[in-house]
């Protein structure tokens, strides 16, 4: 029993960075319907780039900070320099254009960082804290703070901010938006911002748990697509819920099976979840589509 | 199909130019015989995306995994069943076809990003697989796999199989071409345009994007297959998402719409990445050929950007404005 | 084939989540002809047609073609039935020519599969040639027969949809449905299409119609229907459609004649 613990309070830890991954990916999709292929390199960007600082001796918030800053950059400069001249473009362009985002942001890193692995400390030093018998990294605390806080700062200004309303509002209806004035363009480079900063903080907390490499990304990505795919890729909540559950499965699952089996779980969820119900398991089955 | 002039030129300049590669990559520094080996096999693999994704509109970024299950088959019917190569990769491509055929009925109810994602997953459940199971070697692979042999010809060097791949690579080539011009490959290309109104039409979508998935797989298995005999090691590392993404920039680079794509496709992009490797001399020394991929990456969004046919299919439509050229070569 | 086709919606109704688009609608034609169905904006005639040509289910009723179910079928399935379409925002095929928009539409009549195209084997040159023949005389039809090796997106609006009207009429239906095919035309070119229908018409087709431009659904229809919030208003023909008041009523805010 207490291993299962153990599997499900790892698995929320791992899932809680899946969530933000899907969350990115959620926003974007809402605001310019674009997948956008790149967002698990956004969180890789996060992670190596803190190692990198850390193993240099940067302390932790001065850390953080730049790792966030280069993450958001590049998020950005994906977003002007692939999507926003393509606006017009085909479905199946758009699908390649993301994935060329994705795989130069990956070769880049690959040149300046190298292959190997970096290795960032924790936030905060000390022994794990044992509840029962159950092993609780201090690192996994901040992972659950820092996402929940991360959540909720989103969700209040998606709910609460005129930006965040507007951005609400491009989303569902781009042609009434842009009557009162809101930039669709202005919208996708926001969403690709937030998503980039999302994916950013995910990689930070995540770095000092699983050392991070230039390649991390396609699997965290993939994850993430789950979650949102899960929660019907519509819902930022149901983003969350969905990278939480895939986390706990995965964790599970890898404690049963032999553990090089771990990634193929999550992907054969998906495969599942899209084929036998890629509207999501919590919206309800909604009309057909014309 | 009205056999004319027209109709067999575009074949004659292919097997011109396959014929000028030795003499040329011989006496110039930069390519090699192994390079083009290496050009030929993708080029077989990238027709069939092209096929899938140019033509019928369809994306997968999980080829890799047929050109995998075609060169494990091969790697495992002469290693371990003592097959003959070319049988073994007849049935590796039989395998193909019919794990495409069992994918193909279900993956397509999903379109777009979606269709996209779910070939991901599968293309990545596939090489996780392959790095577990016994039979595959597990993380090692397998190793010795004999030489291809065509009844007494034993297919040993790069020049010779040079020969063999760029064979097959024309058979492959007037195949999709026949396919490409037929009426089926008119509806695959109306399907890609509007599926809606395809549908409508009386064309069976299902039935269509799944043959046209079968096909894809077959021709990615028989370069996997190809490609085993000649490097005579497999393992997980050959079903990589790159593979996959690089045929995608090989059918995007050199025309999604035109089979002359392939071809061109894995000329340039394989030339590309060489030439960068040559330009950036000082590099990371634990940097592998992964780099590359920022190449692929740039060369991607350059070409959807400012060519979105494609090198090929930019000669082509520059071509179609004589009277006498068929549209749809 | 014994006369014009009868079709027939038997309790139609057609809910997307709370909003019922399609409310219980009855309906029965076999008279041939040109059938319009009118009605103001949301009142349901697109999602009429979509149901008809198969691009959305029924939440529940009937269509009925010479008495076989077509409830639920896939559009490809409903053109074997015998009915084509043609599409409010032009759905031609536009990296092929003309001809080949055309021909698509005669695939299903023709051998072979994915297999013997690759192979050059398709029921031989004798099978082909005719369908060209075919795809030549239904493009002279419209009146595009010079114009079969254009590249389809390459041409006007008004020559795109007629186009579309080849294709559809490719598929030799005996129920042509037109999606507001008047829409983006000139008064010249709404004629002229207006006269194709009839044509259409008289050569044994069912035409049925959804359009905005009333003036032209009244001059050429024989049977007249108004939706109005996706029930039937009136049925008739257009001069007793034209004088129902309950239908100037709906329209109030519309121009009834343009």
């Amino acid at each position: 029993m207490s291993d299962n613990l153990q599997f499900i309070v790892t698995g929320l830890t791992t899932g809680s960075v899946y969530a933000l991954v899907g969350l990115g990916i959620v926003l974007v999709h809402q605001v310019t319907g674009i997948i956008n292929f790149a967002q698990g390199d956004f969180v890789m960007l996060g992670a190596l780039t803190f190692a990198l600082f850390s193993e240099k001796g940067l302390a932790l918030l001065p850390g953080v900070l730049v790792a966030l800053a280069i993450t958001v950059t590049v998020g950005a400069l994906v977003e002007r320099l692939a999507i926003a001249p393509a606006r017009s473009a085909t479905v199946e362009r758009l699908i390649i254009l993301t994935i060329g985002a994705s795989i130069t942001i990956q070769g880049i890193t690959l040149v300046v960082v190298g292959t190997n692995p970096h290795f960032a400390d924790p936030f905060s030093p000390g022994p794990p804290l044992r509840i029962g018998d159950v092993v609780v990294l201090r690192q996994y605390l901040w992972v659950f703070a820092v996402t929940a806080v991360a959540v909720l700062a989103l969700w209040l200004f998606l709910t609460r901010t005129l930006t965040g309303k507007a951005m609400r509002a491009a989303a569902t209806n781009p042609d009434a938006a842009r009557i009162v004035a809101i930039s669709p363009s202005r919208m996708s480079l926001l969403a690709f911002v937030l998503a980039a900063l999302l994916g950013g903080v995910g990689g930070v907390v995540l770095a000092p748990l699983q050392a991070p490499s230039a390649g991390i990304g396609i699997a965290l990505g993939l994850k993430g697509f789950t979650a949102a795919v899960l929660g019907g890729l519509d819902s930022p909540s149901g983003a969350v819920l969905g990278g939480l559950a895939i986390g706990v499965i995965e964790s599970v699952a890898a404690g049963y099976l032999p553990s090089g089996y771990k990634d193929a779980i999550a992907f054969g969820l998906l495969f599942a979840v899209l084929l036998l119900r890629p509207q999501g398991l919590l919206r309800r089955t909604s009309a057909v589509r014309v | 199909m009205r056999t004319t002039v027209s109709t067999l030129r575009p074949y004659a300049v292919l097997v011109a130019v396959l014929l000028l590669v030795p003499p040329v990559f011989t006496r110039v520094p930069f390519f090699t015989m192994a390079t083009a080996v290496q050009m030929g096999i993708l080029a077989i693999a990238t027709l069939g995306l092209v096929l899938l994704a140019g033509y019928a509109g369809q994306i997968s970024i999980g080829q890799a995994a047929f050109y995998g299950i075609g060169a494990y088959a091969s790697a495992i019917l002469t290693t371990q069943a003592g097959l003959s190569p070319l049988l073994g990769l007849a049935v590796g491509a039989l395998l193909c076809g019919l794990v495409g055929f069992v994918v193909g009925s279900f993956i397509f109810r999903v379109r777009g990003h979606y269709l996209a994602l779910a070939t991901l997953a599968f293309g990545l459940m596939m090489g996780n697989i392959a790095r577990q199971l016994e039979i595959t070697g597990g993380a090692s692979g397998i190793v010795d796999i004999p030489r291809l042999a065509v009844g007494t010809w034993v297919v040993d060097g790069d020049l010779r199989y040079y020969y063999l791949v760029a064979a097959v690579l024309v058979v492959a080539t007037v195949l999709g071409r026949n396919l490409v011009r037929s009426l089926f490959g008119r509806s695959l290309q109306a399907l890609g345009d509007s599926e809606i109104a395809a549908s409508s039409s009386g064309v069976d979508i299902a039935r269509h994007k799944r043959a046209v998935f079968v096909v894809a797989a077959v021709l990615a298995s028989v370069a996997g297959s190809l490609y085993a005999h000649w490097v005579t090691f497999v393992d997980y590392h050959t079903l990589d998402l790159l593979l996959s993404i690089q045929l995608l920039i090989m059918a995007t680079v050199g025309g999604l719409r035109t089979v002359w794509g392939a071809p061109v496709g894995a000329f340039l992009v394989i030339t590309l990445s060489q030439a960068a490797q040559e330009l950036l001399p000082r590099l990371p020394t634990n940097v592998g050929g992964e780099f590359e991929i920022a190449v692929y990456g740039l060369a991607l969004i350059v070409v959807l950007l400012f060519l979105p046919r494609g090198v090929a299919g930019g000669l082509m439509t520059l071509r179609r404005h004589r009277p006498s050229q068929e549209p749809g070569t | 084939m014994t006369g014009p086709v009868r079709l027939r919606f038997d309790r139609l109704t057609k809910r997307f989540g709370g909003v019922t688009a399609v409310d219980d609608v009855t309906l029965e034609h076999s008279a041939g002809g040109v059938l319009g169905l009118i009605g103001p904006n949301g009142a349901g005639k697109t999602t009429l047609f979509n149901m008809l040509s198969g691009a959305i289910a029924p939440t529940s009723g009937r269509i009925e073609l010479d008495g076989r179910d077509l409830s639920g079928l896939r559009p490809d399935q409903v053109n074997r039935a015998g009915i084509a379409r043609t599409f409010q925002n032009l759905q031609v095929f536009g990296s092929l020519t003309v001809t080949d928009n055309v021909l698509v539409a005669r695939e299903r009549h023709t051998r072979g599969g994915v297999v013997r195209a690759m192979l050059g084997v398709t029921g031989g040159r004798r099978a082909e040639d005719e369908q060209r023949e075919l795809a030549r005389d239904l493009l002279a039809k419209v009146g595009l027969e010079r114009l079969g090796d254009q590249p389809a997106a390459s041409l006007p609006y008004g020559l795109q949809r007629r186009v579309e009207v080849a294709r559809a009429l490719a598929s030799q239906p005996s129920l042509l449905l037109l999606d507001e095919p008047l829409a983006g035309l000139s008064r010249a070119e709404s004629a002229d299409l207006g006269e194709l229908m009839r044509s259409v018409a008289a050569g044994g087709v069912t035409v049925l119609l959804v359009e905005h431009d009333v003036s032209t659904v009244m001059a050429i229809s024989d049977r007249v229907v108004v939706l109005d919030h996706g029930t039937l208003l009136a049925d008739g023909t257009a001069a007793e459609v034209q004088a129902d008041p309950r239908v100037r009523a709906a329209y109030l805010g519309e121009e009834m004649s343009a």
